[in-house]
C-alpha cells in the first residue's frame, strides 16, 4: 500500500512516501526550489517521492495531509472574534492566504498528482497536527512502547501534547492550548533578539551560552504562570500575536529594558542575558513536561517532536537528568517530519498496519531519504561543464579526503542521499579540522558568511563518542548537546563580556576548539557504519592520522540558502565561497584547479538572510 | 535511483489537463469544501462559521484576480 504524505502552507513543506509501513523516500521542498524554509505546496517533493518510489498511475493508495486546515481555520477566526477591533489589520493580510491557498488543500493535491501522471486515490486524510508529529516521533522509534511529547508553536489548537505509543497504536492522553505555547514563547524571545521567526530560533539557542540568566525571575514572574505538569498560561499582555503583526508589545520591550533588537545590528550583553534566560526556562518547562510524561505513561522511553525538539540543549538536559532510560528524537522533527509522521499515522492507526521493533534500530535510515545521484550522472556533468576533477579509488576515498582535512583545508562533502530534516549529517556537509583554533571562524565568515558567534558541530566515530563528551550512547541525528570531556577542556582567560566577543570566540577552550563552544559544549553527530559507510570512513582514517576520530560537519550552503541538493547546487556553492576542495561521490574537484567563475551581479542578495 | 540530477535536466512538469477538467475539479472541491464547513459546524455546534465562511468566499470571488499574493506574516496565521 503506498501512501503519500504531505505538509505545506506554513514553513518547511515536504513530501514522504511509505511503502506498507515502509519509508521510501522523504525531502523538504526548500530543497529543489532553492528557497528557504518554501512554504509552497510541495510539488517538486512530491515528484520526487513518487519516482523514488516508482509510483505507477493507479497506484496511489492514499494522500495524507498533516492537519486539519478546517479546524485551524476555525481557531484562526475565533481569535480574531476575541480580539477584534484589533487585529485587523492582520486579519486582512491572513485571510487572502487562507481563500486563495489553505482552504484549497484537497485541490491542489489532486492537481499536482495529475501534473505528475498519477491518479487522485479515494482516501484523502487529515490527522491532527500534534498527531503528526507524536506518530513521526513513536512509530519509526525503536521501541516496542514509548511516552511521546510533542512541543512546537501551534497545530490547530494544540501547542504541546503527551501521547502513549504502544505497538501500532497511539493515544493521546494530555494537551496545551492556544495561545498557550512553548514554541510561540521561543518565537517571541526569537523575534524580540532580532532573529526570524520561524528560521532563527537555533541562533537564539546558540547566543544563549555568552549570557547569563539575569531575566529568568522577570519571564516567570511577568510572563508565565507555570506548573508542576510543565503547563503554563501566558500572560498576553505581553505578546502581540494574537492582535499584531509581531509577536511581542511595548510592554514587552519595558520589562527588558528597551524596545526589540534591529536584524543585522550588534549583538549586546542585554541579547546574550535574554537568550540566556529564556533557554533556562525552556529546559525546565521541557523537563517538567517530560517527568509528567513518564508520571503518566510509566514508560521508559521517551520519543520527541515538534520544533522546540530540535532545541538540542534541552534535549541534552531530559538525558542528563536521566528522566528516561531511553530517548528517540524524530531528525525531521519541525512541521516538515509532520508529513512522515501522518503517512505513518494513517498506515497504523487507520489500516492497522504491523509495526515491528527491536529496541536498538529506528526505521528512518539514518535520515538519509531524499534524492541521491548516480556516479555516471555526475560524471557527465562534470565533463559536459569542464571542470577538472579526479576520481579516487575507492579503496582510498577516506584516506585521501583525512589527509587534505589534515592539511586544514575545508571540504565539501557531497555523496549519497540527502538528509531528511534541518541537519546535514555528512552527505551534504562542509567538513573540516575540529582540532584547529581558526576553523570555527575561517568558517562562519569566508565559507558560511554568517554571524561569527554561531558554533559549529562535531561528527564523531559512534564507538569513541565518550572520549570526547559526557555522553555514552548515539547521537545519530545532532539533536543532543553534550558537554566536552572534562579531561579535554582548557580554561578560560577571557573574561566573560559582549566587549571581548571575538577573542572570547577564539579562545581553545580543549584540544578540539572548534567545536567547543562558549561553555564547553558541543552539538554532538556520532557516525556509525551501518547508516553512512562512506562518512565513516572518512572520521575513522581521520582517526589513524592524526589520533583524533572527530571532525567537523555544518551544513553544504551559505546562509540563508537551503543545504544544497544536487550536484549542480553544490559546485555552485564550492565556487562562491572559499572551501579548498569538493566531492561529488567519488570525484574530488580541487579549488585552484577550477575555471575562473563568473556570475552577474552580487550571488549574495540571492538569498534572503535567516 | 532518481537520477535527474540538474533542475534544468528535469522534465519540466508540464499540466496537460484540459481547462474544462480543471472547472470541473474546482467546483467538485468547492462543493466538498462547503459540505466539510457544514459539517464541522454541525459537530463542534459553531454555527457562526457557516455566514462566515459564505460571506469571504463571495468576498475571494470578487478579489480572486486581485493581488497576486499576501505579504509574508506569521505563519500561525
Amino acid at each position: 500500500m503506498n501512501i503519500l504524505g504531505i505538509s505545506a502552507f506554513y514553513h518547511d513543506s515536504a513530501a514522504t512516501l511509505i511503502c506498507d509501513g515502509e519509508i521510501i523516500a522523504a525531502a523538504q521542498e526548500e530543497r529543489f526550489t532553492r528557497i528557504k524554509h518554501d512554504h509552497n505546496f510541495p510539488l517538486n517533493a512530491v515528484k520526487y517521492c513518487l519516482a523514488e518510489g516508482g509510483v505507477g498511475k493507479t497506484e496511489l493508495d492514499a494522500v495524507v495531509f498533516y492537519d486539519k486546515p478546517i479546524t485551524k481555520f476555525a481557531r484562526i477566526m475565533e481569535t480574531y472574534f476575541s480580539v477584534a477591533p484589533k487585529g485587523i489589520r492582520s486579519f486582512m493580510m491572513a485571510m487572502p492566504l487562507w481563500l486563495r491557498e489553505k482552504l484549497w488543500i484537497p485541490m491542489d493535491i489532486e492537481k499536482s498528482l495529475l501534473k505528475c501522471g498519477i491518479d487522485m486515490p479515494k482516501e484523502i486524510y487529515f490527522p491532527e497536527h500534534h498527531e503528526s508529529h507524536a506518530a513521526s516521533a513513536f512509530f519509526p522509534s525503536p521501541f516496542e512502547s514509548a511516552a511521546v511529547l510533542t512541543v512546537d508553536g501551534v497545530g490547530e489548537w494544540t501547542t504541546s501534547s503527551i501521547a502513549h505509543g504502544r505497538g501500532n497504536k497511539l493515544e493521546m492522553l494530555s494537551d496545551m492550548h492556544f495561545p498557550h505555547s512553548l514554541g510561540l514563547l521561543y518565537s517571541a524571545f526569537t523575534y524580540f533578539t532580532g532573529f526570524r521567526v520561524n528560521s532563527g530560533e537555533y541562533k537564539l539557542m546558540g547566543l544563549a551560552p555568552y549570557g547569563d540568566p539575569v531575566y529568568v525571575d522577570v519571564i516567570k514572574d511577568k510572563l508565565l504562570d507555570i506548573r508542576d505538569d510543565g503547563s503554563f498560561r501566558m500572560n498576553m499582555d505581553y505578546f502581540g500575536y494574537l492582535d499584531g503583526l509581531v509577536m511581542t508589545n511595548k510592554k514587552f520591550a519595558d520589562l527588558f529594558g528597551g524596545p526589540a533588537r534591529d536584524a543585522e545590528s550588534d549583538v549586546t550583553k542585554r541579547e546574550m542575558d535574554i537568550a540566556k534566560s529564556i533557554q533556562v526556562v525552556t529546559e525546565e518547562i521541557v523537563l517538567s513536561m517530560a517527568r509528567y510524561a513518564k508520571e503518566i505513561t510509566g514508560e521508559n522511553n521517551l520519543c520527541l517532536a515538534g520544533g522546540v525538539a530540535l532545541n538540542c540543549v534541552a534535549n541534552g538536559r531530559i538525558l542528563q537528568e536521566k528522566i528516561f532510560d531511553n530517548v528517540w528524537i524524530q531528525p525531521a522533527a519541525g512541521d516538515a517530519g509532520g508529513a512522515l509522521g501522518a503517512a505513518l499515522a494513517i498506515w497504523h492507526i487507520v489500516k492497522n498496519g504491523p509495526r515491528t521493533s527491536d529496541n536498538i534500530n529506528d526505521k528512518v535510515s539514518g535520515s538519509y531519504l531524499g534524492p541521491e545521484f548516480m556516479a555516471a550522472d555526475i560524471k557527465e556533468y562534470l565533463d559536459e561543464k569542464g571542470y577538472s576533477y579526479e576520481k579516487m579509488p575507492v579503496e582510498n576515498r577516506g584516506a585521501i579526503i583525512a589527509k587534505i582535512l589534515d592539511e586544514q583545508n575545508v571540504v565539501g562533502h557531497f555523496a549519497g542521499r540527502m538528509e531528511f530534516g534541518p541537519r546535514a549529517l555528512g552527505n551534504r556537509s562542509i567538513i573540516g579540522d575540529a582540532r584547529s583554533p581558526k576553523m570555527q571562524s575561517i568558517m562562519n565568515l569566508k565559507i558560511k558568511y554568517r554571524e561569527s558567534f554561531r558554533p559549529f558541530a562535531p561528527s564523531c566515530l559512534e564507538e569513541s563518542v565518550s572520549d570526547f563528551f559526557e555522553l555514552d550512547e548515539p547521537s545519530p541525528y545532532m539533536l543532543l548537546v553534550a558537554p566536552v570531556k572534562k579531561s579535554r577542556c582548557i580554561e578560560s582567560k577571557v573574561k566573560r563580556d559582549a566587549a571581548e566577543m571575538k577573542e572570547w570566540i577564539n579562545e581553545a577552550r580543549s584540544d578540539v576548539p572548534a567545536i567547543t563552544h562558549v561553555d564547553y559544549s558541543a552539538r554532538v553527530q556520532t557516525v556509525s557504519p551501518k547508516t553512512n559507510k562512506l562518512y565513516y570512513d572518512i572520521i575513522k582514517a581521520f582517526e589513524e592520522l592524526t589520533g583524533l576520530g572527530i571532525i567537523i560537519n555544518t551544513s553544504f550552503n551559505v546562509r540563508g540558502e537551503p543545504i544544497v541538493c544536487t550536484p549542480e547546487d553544490a559546485y555552485r556553492c564550492f565556487m562562491r565561497t572559499e572551501m579548498d576542495y569538493l566531492v561529488l561521490g567519488d570525484y574530488l574537484l580541487e579549488k585552484t584547479k577550477q575555471p575562473e567563475w563568473k556570475e552577474e551581479g552580487d550571488w549574495r542578495g540571492e538569498f534572503a538572510l535567516d | 535511483m532518481f537520477t535527474c540530477y540538474s533542475i534544468k535536466r528535469c522534465p519540466q512538469i508540464v499540466l496537460q489537463v484540459p481547462l474544462k477538467e480543471l472547472d470541473m475539479i474546482f467546483f467538485k472541491h468547492l462543493g466538498n469544501l462547503l459540505k466539510e464547513f457544514a459539517g464541522f459546524a454541525w459537530k463542534n455546534k459553531v454555527w457562526w462559521i457557516v455566514p462566515m465562511v459564505l460571506v469571504l468566499l463571495l468576498l475571494a470571488l470578487l478579489i480572486v484576480t486581485g493581488q497576486t499574493a499576501a505579504p509574508f506574516i506569521y505563519t500561525l496565521f
